[in-house]
């Protein structure tokens, strides 16, 4: 469906290039389901514009290959990409306040998006009426203004616009930033039932685990725009082979284990003007060793269908003991 | 329903501010030394008797307010005074005037947003390329230039050196029409706009030019144009939807623009000899005529005042988000 092979992204800032994404594989079958996760300016967003062919002027694909159903995005025309964008894929942005047209009616922004693709306005109003009930919003809706709506109300009148040609992908980045947690509840309840029951392709932003371990089958954890670790959902966040992805696990309430402390990973990731020599995660590893701050860690595909990008992944299962402490994460840093 | 109730609302308040204006220009022009009975007989002395009686006559001894009743009623009904200079209604006389500013004014206004609005769109979408550079640049020469300035460039070049247009006025007297084109019956007057309209453009257009180049900037990397082509919207489309809401700023400036057109109007009027309310006004104040010197300020400013609320109904009719 989607494969991306050994991404890199450059953009052009005015004190110099800066790499936000460098060498991202990623695969996602039809149907499937892959979480992204990580700390705010991992790179998450940029991977899902790439995906998209949505990058701005100022980004840049330096090298590797976005593929959609086979064909390179990058070499496509841009009439035929325009032709494949909400079509063959679509998109949920983090914000649906600031990314619906606040001077239309959602009647038209409906319209304008089906025009586009050559729909007739009263086939659109038809379709639009029926996936507002698949969202269970109100169809009288449609004639109102975004900033009329609750901001659970403008997220799932997003999702129905983005189900409009019923497309195989579905890129949603952050979808439920911003929304109280029973809206949130339902946004995701909303997006499960879209993948299970109309068999959607979904591309998962996020850097809740939880929200990502619910609705994703598979998982990569990105640090400093480079895969840490990725496999399947369930294995990755029981058995974390990467110190990265513990640090986040122990960042993050358990309704497990409601007994553990939440342990935040001291430090912030690295400025991507300057990346660090060695592993971009060695400065605030706990586990770091000299190696680690001098030699990048390749990403190495285990025999369960997992990868990790660490020296010491053998060791794993002996950092994960260690990593129970919480004074070990004050300590590092 | 919410945009009558919004329409309702500045209607209100336009009808107040005019009130308060009229109140203005009533005590305005109270503050002029002597009244009517010395200004209109010069400086010749009058029995005391004789300007008593003129007084009562036209009512100047009874109180203020009584008489700003009645000059506001008089007002209502059309009634503007006598014209001191031209000894005739001021209404006959100001009338025409104002509908022949009105004549050279809406295209001037109208072309200046029209233009300005698409060529500021142009070059905002073409950000950082060296044809935007240089069109902003182009744009703001005129914008520097005064007016009447302008006006006699134009006047030397396209009137006197290569005689396309007429040298000013509004109509030619004993103008034969000689070709079809030329029959066409407002044909006379159209070329007698060229030169004044081509001059108040010129200096109009660059505001909304520039203001709609920067919002059209601002606009491009919101969200929902990024959404907008994800949604596979073509160019045109998407340069569409960034115009129209980068338009409303423009808007909130034609407001101003508006008001500033009026003053460049007197000059405009001036400098081609046009038979607006503006040359009027200034006639009119060095003639001491002041019954036409009080209407023609006070239609200005009523003119200036209901175009601000054709504007602001406008703004709640494209930006939805106003009318709360």
């Amino acid at each position: 469906m989607l494969a991306l092979d050994d991404v890199s992204i450059i953009y052009a800032a005015r004190s110099g290039p800066v790499q936000a994404v460098s060498g991202v594989t990623l695969h996602l079958p039809v149907g499937g389901s892959l979480g992204l996760v990580g700390e705010s300016g991992c790179g998450k967003s940029t991977l899902a514009l790439a995906a998209l062919s949505l990058l701005p002027p100022e980004a840049r694909l330096s090298s590797g290959a976005v593929r959609l159903e086979g064909q390179d995005l990058a070499t496509l025309p841009e009439a035929k990409l325009r032709r494949l964008r909400w079509t063959r894929m679509a998109y949920v942005p983090q914000s649906a306040q600031n990314a619906l047209v606040p001077v239309h009616s959602l009647r038209r922004q409906f319209r304008d998006t089906a025009a586009a693709h050559g729909m007739r306005s009263a086939a659109a109003d038809e379709r639009a009426a029926a996936l507002f009930q698949r969202v269970e919003l109100d169809p009288a809706i449609l004639d109102r203004f975004p900033h009329e709506l609750s901001g659970g109300m403008r997220q799932r009148a997003m999702i129905a616009l983005a189900l409009l040609f019923g497309p195989s992908l579905l890129v949603a980045d952050e979808p439920t930033t911003g929304l109280d947690v029973i809206v949130q509840r339902q946004v995701i309840d909303l997006l499960r039932d879209l993948r299970t029951e109309d068999g959607l392709a979904l591309l998962f932003i996020s850097h809740d685990i939880g929200v990502v371990a619910e609705l994703c089958s598979h998982v990569a954890v990105l640090y400093a725009g480079k895969v840490m670790e990725s496999g399947a959902t369930d294995r990755v966040f029981s058995l974390p082979n990467h110190p990265y992805t513990m640090g986040l696990q122990r960042a993050f309430p358990d309704i497990r284990h409601p007994e553990r402390s939440i342990v935040s990973i001291a430090g912030h990731p690295p400025r991507l003007s300057a990346p660090p020599q060695g592993c971009p995660f060695a400065p605030r590893c706990p586990f770091a060793q000299p190696l680690c701050h001098n030699t990048v860690p390749s990403l190495v595909a285990g025999p369960d269908g997992r990868a990790v990008a660490c020296h010491f992944a053998a060791d794993a299962e002996a950092l994960r003991d260690r990593a129970r402490d919480p004074a070990l994460w004050d300590a590092a840093a | 329903m919410a945009f009558w109730l919004y329409a309702a609302r500045r209607a209100a308040h336009t009808a107040v501010t005019l009130v308060l204006l009229l109140v203005f220009m009533y005590v305005l022009f109270r503050l002029v030394p002597g009244d009517p009975t010395t200004i209109m007989l010069g400086t010749g002395e009058l029995p005391f008797e004789a300007q008593q009686r003129l007084r009562e006559l036209w009512g100047l001894d009874r109180p203020q307010w009584q008489q700003f009743v009645t000059y506001a009623g008089n007002l209502l009904t059309g009634d503007l005074g006598m014209s001191f200079y031209f000894r005739r209604p001021v209404i006959e006389i100001v009338w025409p005037m104002l509908l022949n500013t009105l004549v050279l004014m809406t295209p001037v206004v109208v072309i200046s947003i029209v233009l300005g609005v698409v060529i500021g769109t142009w070059l905002g979408w073409r950000r950082g390329e060296r044809i935007e550079e240089i069109g902003a640049i182009l744009a703001l020469i005129p914008r520097a230039l005064p007016v009447f300035w302008i006006g006699i460039v134009l006047l030397a070049l396209f009137a006197y050196e290569l005689r396309w247009f007429p040298i000013g006025g509004m109509r030619q007297a004993f103008f034969f029409p000689e070709t079809w084109y030329q029959e066409l019956p407002f044909f006379d007057v159209a070329r007698h706009l060229v030169l004044p309209v081509a001059a108040g453009v010129l200096t109009s257009m660059a505001d909304p030019l520039m203001i709609q180049r920067t919002a059209l900037i601002e606009v491009k990397h919101e969200d929902f144009m990024t959404h907008a082509r994800a949604r596979g919207l073509t160019e045109r489309a998407q340069r569409r939807l960034a115009r129209r809401t980068a338009f409303l700023p423009v808007l909130t400036y034609s407001a101003i623009m508006v008001g500033f057109a009026f003053g460049g109007q007197v000059l405009l009027e001036v400098v081609f000899n046009w038979p607006g309310i503006g040359r009027l006004m200034v006639n009119s104040v060095s003639q001491r005529d002041y019954p036409v010197a009080q209407a023609t300020f006070f239609l200005m400013a009523a003119a200036v005042v209901t175009l601000n609320l054709l504007v602001d109904l406008a703004y709640g009719w494209l930006d939805p988000r106003i009318r709360q």
